[in-house]
Formats: C-alpha cells, sequence, structure tokens
C-alpha cells in the first residue's frame, strides 16, 4: 500500500498525486491518500486519480470535531478492526454519531459550493499577509513550495526567535497561529518538516504557521502583521539584553 | 469562609494602581503558587500564570500522579485548571534541553566526582530565575511572582521570619540583577497558614501533597536514577575504609553515600560509624567516629555577590553562613583566598561539610550576602 498526504498541514505543499495514483494503477498497489487538510478546499474526485482510499475529517471544512470519515472505493476489501456489531454495513461496529455526520454533510455541502471563490480568495489573502510580512519585517524567509501549496496556509522561519514566545505574546493580543501542527504540539521535537527540507533545530524552532479562514478579513491581515512586527522586534531587542 | 479570611486581610487589598502592572506567576500546579495567583488577582495586578515543562522522566508522555517527583504533565495540567480558576492566560514554556544539559547532567557529573550536588541551586540560577523569568519578561511582565517563603528587604534577597525554613538557600545562586523582577507574596506565611488560606480562598489543589524530593527523581531513588542515566557507570562496588585504610566493610556504589551519613554502611565495628569522606578515584567511602565530622573552616569556590561587589569585598567579614539548607546561622567570618574562593571561619563546628552543597553568607536579619558551592 502507498499511503500520501494529498496536502502537507505545516507547510501546505501540495503532493503530486495524479502521478502516484498512475503508478500504483500500473503496479496493482492499494493507493491511500490523506486528504484531512486539502478535502474542501481542492476540487478532486478520488476516482480520477485511481484512490482506494482516503481519509477526511470535518473539522477542518468548519464542521463539528469529532468526526471524520474514509472513502473507500468499491471493490477494495477491508478488514474490520472494530468488531461486536454490524454497523456501517458491517465494516465499522459502534452506533453511528448521527448529529456530527449531519454536520460533516452540511459542511461538506456549504464547502463545496463556495470552493472556487473561497480558495482564490484565501489566496489573494495569504499573499497580501506575506509580501506585508516580508516588507515589514527583516530576516523572514517563507518555507515550502510557493507555487503548489494550500492557498490558506504560511510557513514562516523568522530569524533570532522563538517562535515558542512569539507564539504566546500573540495569543495575549488575542491572536492565535501556531508553530508546527496539531499532531505534535506538547511535545518537544522542532517540526520534523521542516528538519526534512533542510532547516536546522534552531531554525526549525523559529517557524511559526499561520492558517487563515473563511472567516479571516483584510483587516484581521493588517492587524496581525502590525501585532507581529511589535512582537518580533520586542522578540529580537530583548534576546540581546538576556 | 469570609471569617477565615479576615486574619489575612492585608493580603487581599485591592489597589487601583495595580492594574497597570503585569506580573508573571510561576505556576507549578502546587498550593503555594496556585495561592500567589489568588492574591494577586485579589491585588487588583494583571496577573499572568506561567509554567516549566523540565521533565517528564525516561518516558515523554509520564502523567503518573502517584510518582512522588514534580511537575509532571498532572501537574502541569493542574497549573493550567487553577489559571482557569482565575481566569488568568496560562503559558508552559518548553525547557527540557537547558534542563537537561544545565541541571541533570550537573546532577550526574557530581555525584561520580563523589560529591553531593544540589540540583535545586543551579536550576534556580540558570532555569527558574534565569530562562523561565526571561521568558516572562518577554510576555511583558514587569515582575515574577514566586511561592517560596523569602523576602525582599531594601532590594535584597532575605529570608522569611523562620530562619530554619530558608528557602532562600535554594535562591542564593541567582543572579543580582534579577532580584528587583522579583515579588514573593506569601514570604510571611507559614505552611498551614497558606492552605488554611488556600482553603478559604478557594484554591482548588489546597490539599494537594507537595514534593519534597528532588524534581526529577522519582521517589528520591538516587542510584536508581544515575545507573539508569550512566547505565550503571558510576556505581561500581568498592571498599569502605577507615581513615587509616583499614578495610571494614564493601559498598555498592559511592552514589549511595553522603557526608555524615551513618545508614547503610552495613559494617559492625565497636563504635558507630559516619561517611567522613567520599574517593572518588579510588572509589573508597572513607569512615570515622562522630567527632571527625566537625570542624569549623569551609571553603567554597563559585561565589555568587548580592550585597558587595567584588569577591575581595568579603575579605574580612564577619556575617553568618550555613552549610546545609537546615543548617542553623553559624556565627564567623571570611576570609578572602583568592578571587574565586573564600573560607568560613566559624566561632562553633558545623557538622559533615558535604563537597557539593551551599555555603551560604546571611547578615544577622538573614539578608544573603553571597552564595557558594563548598569545595
Amino acid at each position: 500500500m502507498i499511503s500520501i498526504i494529498h496536502a502537507n498541514n505545516e507547510i501546505g505543499t501540495i503532493q503530486d498525486i495524479k502521478s502516484i495514483g498512475e503508478i500504483c494503477k500500473a503496479k496493482n498497489i492499494i493507493f491511500h491518500v490523506d486528504a484531512v487538510q486539502s478535502f474542501g478546499k481542492i476540487l478532486f474526485y478520488p476516482e480520477e486519480y485511481n484512490i482506494n482510499l482516503m481519509s477526511i475529517a470535518a473539522h477542518k471544512l468548519y464542521g463539528p470535531k469529532g468526526i471524520g470519515a474514509l472513502y473507500i472505493s468499491s471493490g477494495t476489501k477491508l478488514e474490520k478492526i472494530i468488531t461486536g456489531g454490524y454497523q456501517e454495513r458491517n465494516r465499522r461496529a459502534g452506533t453511528e454519531n448521527i448529529p456530527a455526520i449531519a454536520g460533516f454533510a452540511k459542511a461538506t455541502e456549504l464547502a463545496y459550493s463556495t470552493i472556487h471563490a473561497e480558495s482564490q480568495r484565501e489566496k489573494e489573502l495569504r499573499d497580501y499577509m506575506e509580501t506585508l510580512i516580508l516588507k515589514n519585517i527583516p530576516l523572514v524567509t517563507i518555507n515550502g513550495d510557493l507555487n503548489n501549496r494550500l492557498s490558506n496556509v504560511s510557513s514562516l522561519t523568522i530569524d533570532n526567535t522563538m517562535a515558542e514566545s512569539i507564539l504566546f505574546n500573540l495569543d495575549l493580543r488575542g491572536i492565535c497561529i501556531s508553530a508546527g501542527s496539531a499532531c505534535s504540539s506538547g511535545t518537544l521535537n522542532p517540526s520534523h518538516v521542516l528538519l526534512a527540507l533542510g532547516h536546522d533545530t534552531k531554525m526549525a524552532k523559529s517557524s511559526i504557521r499561520v492558517s487563515l479562514g473563511k472567516f479571516n478579513t483584510k483587516e484581521d491581515i493588517d492587524e496581525f502583521v502590525k501585532q507581529l512586527e511589535l512582537v518580533v522586534e520586542q522578540e529580537r531587542n530583548l534576546s540581546d539584553l538576556y | 469562609m469570609v471569617e477565615d479570611l479576615k486574619k489575612f486581610e492585608h493580603l487581599l487589598q485591592f489597589k487601583e494602581e495595580n492594574k497597570a502592572i503585569t506580573v508573571a506567576v510561576g505556576m507549578s500546579g502546587g498550593v503555594d503558587s496556585s495561592t500567589v495567583g489568588y492574591l494577586l488577582k485579589k491585588q487588583g495586578y494583571n496577573v499572568i500564570g506561567i509554567t516549566m515543562k523540565h521533565w517528564s522522566g525516561m518516558d515523554e508522555y509520564a502523567t503518573d500522579s502517584n510518582s512522588k517527583s514534580c511537575c509532571s504533565l498532572d501537574d502541569i495540567h493542574d497549573a493550567r485548571r487553577v489559571c482557569d480558576d482565575l481566569e488568568i492566560p496560562h503559558y508552559v514554556v518548553n525547557l527540557t534541553e537547558p534542563f537537561k544539559d544545565i541541571v541533570v547532567d550537573y546532577f550526574i557529573d557530581e555525584y561520580a566526582k563523589g560529591r553531593t550536588p544540589n540540583p535545586c541551586m543551579v536550576c534556580n540560577r540558570h532555569i527558574k530565575l534565569g530562562k523561565l523569568m526571561e521568558a516572562a519578561l518577554k510576555l511583558g511582565a514587569d515582575y515574577v511572582a514566586t511561592g517560596h517563603y523569602a523576602r525582599i528587604k531594601n532590594g535584597l534577597l532575605s529570608t522569611g521570619d523562620d530562619p530554619r525554613k530558608d528557602q532562600v538557600y535554594f535562591l542564593s545562586q541567582m543572579k543580582k540583577e534579577y532580584v528587583k523582577y522579583l515579588m514573593f507574596p506569601i514570604g510571611e506565611l507559614e505552611k498551614p497558614q497558606v492552605r488554611e488560606l488556600a482553603k478559604a480562598l478557594g484554591v482548588r489543589v489546597h490539599a494537594k501533597r507537595e514534593s519534597q524530593e528532588i524534581c526529577f527523581v522519582e521517589d528520591g531513588k538516587y542510584k536508581e536514577f544515575l545507573d539508569t542515566m550512566t547505565n550503571g557507570k558510576i556505581s561500581k562496588a568498592g571498599n569502605i575504609v577507615l581513615e587509616n585504610g583499614t578495610i571494614v566493610g564493601k559498598h555498592e556504589g559511592i552514589t549511595s553515600y553522603t557526608i555524615g551519613q551513618r545508614k547503610g554502611l552495613g559494617v559492625s565495628y565497636h563504635e558507630p560509624l559516619y561517611v567522613l569522606k567520599i574517593d572518588s578515584e579510588k572509589n573508597e567511602v572513607i569512615v570515622g567516629s562522630d567527632d571527625k565530622l566537625f570542624r569549623n573552616s569551609v571553603i567554597g569556590s563559585d561565589i555568587n555577590l548580592f550585597t558587595v561587589n567584588t569577591v575581595n569585598d568579603l575579605n574580612g567579614l564577619q556575617c553568618f553562613a550555613k552549610a546545609r539548607s537546615r543548617d542553623r546561622l553559624h556565627k564567623g567570618s571570611v576570609k578572602v583566598l583568592n578571587d574565586k574562593e573564600i573560607e568560613f571561619i566559624s566561632e562553633d563546628m558545623f557538622r559533615a561539610v558535604t563537597p557539593g552543597q551551599g555555603l551560604v553568607l546571611y547578615t544577622e536579619d538573614g539578608v544573603v550576602i553571597a552564595s557558594s558551592f563548598i569545595k
């Protein structure tokens, strides 16, 4: 089996699942795609890429937390790992979480109805934000493939700062961003994604991730960049003192 | 509850001008620091809770609440919940790497050299009232408050009223320049009073048991910890000898011993024997009679100054000293041996002076003059 993440949650890079799908078809290999981050943002159909299995989750589309789904192409046989009852056509035992599923369905419908327009809107906002940041804050680099990434994610390395400290200071100002992904929060290790890109530990620990959503506006971006500028300056000045 | 709080009224006075001052409280999830959070909030300060993640044992995600080490994930969660109760922000600062490099490695090295380390003194200087304090100041805090039983007297670090309960001994290696940022809101209260106040205020952890041992060694099992961390390299069996070299027994590793120790020698002799010295090179524990444990001179190095500017300023100073945290204050004077070492000569005797422990100098009122490590 080959399992690939469609769009990386930390830096947004989109993998070439079309080509990988062709290889899997040619070699008769089961193809699984983690589309949690891309579903509802990028329009695609699993059949077109020979995808056998695809994972998605509601909370990435403003649906309820705690519900996901596995797309299974017809003909793909799965072994049941949670046994006891015959729900989900005998694929997974346990009473289904109907309210969450209903929420997931509605969220999907809403996301798809604006998928192109919203993607474009977020891309423009994200690009505007990056331009503003690069213009106003020295020693900042953007990570990842700038032309082939999700339209709403921005991974930035801010030299001579500690991402942890920036996060706390922005939080105090009512702004929430992250350093790395939720999956690795609370652990000590710098982002394995950034390290794989060739960052050293110090650079990885100076990197933040900003993701934009349908509720973010240009005013939000202006305010965010203004606060980020202040926080970064304070952080850099104090680094010399202590 | 209101009645119970009456005697603590002076600690609960709201002041309008405090609203402009931000105080970061070092939250351990324990009753002392949690109570400090409550007091400062009542006094009107802009309070932020800050906790350090410094160690979670060999297992990254240890949540064993039965283990008597400090600051596990459970303790961090307690701190978070207290901050949530107080409706103040809470941040966890990840200091595991510097803690391992600066405190844990030092701990291991000292034992390997036959010394008895004092990790709290090192941690307070570099980690707690070092990096953690710096993180707090970066958050915009004007002051950093802790739950220590200590006071600031005229801008100087000082013991609480009861000199026998001395937490300042462990703080005494902190940098002088950082004292101006410190606040000790419960520094005048003794433990039972703190618990009483905490209960009356509704602090959720008011009855929580405190960890007494070194925070990163579970259940005080130093030998096991050292063996695990060094693959048994520093705990090798050797001889227990008298001062004249006569072998009187065997030991399972010098790390199980400290100066003045009587228990665990497993030696039968016509008089009680105590550990006088540990020789890491010969891997020997040297024992002798109780009277051999007394001396009136102690040499200290790695000197940290508070009330004077240079080491030479200490020469001839009449003051008081402790060679252990629970020591009484010994009256005597200081002789400067060189710019890195001092000798304290006491009018009475010190018992079981232990290389690696702190030699701390105080004024009669408990103000810390200087701190050093016993050679």
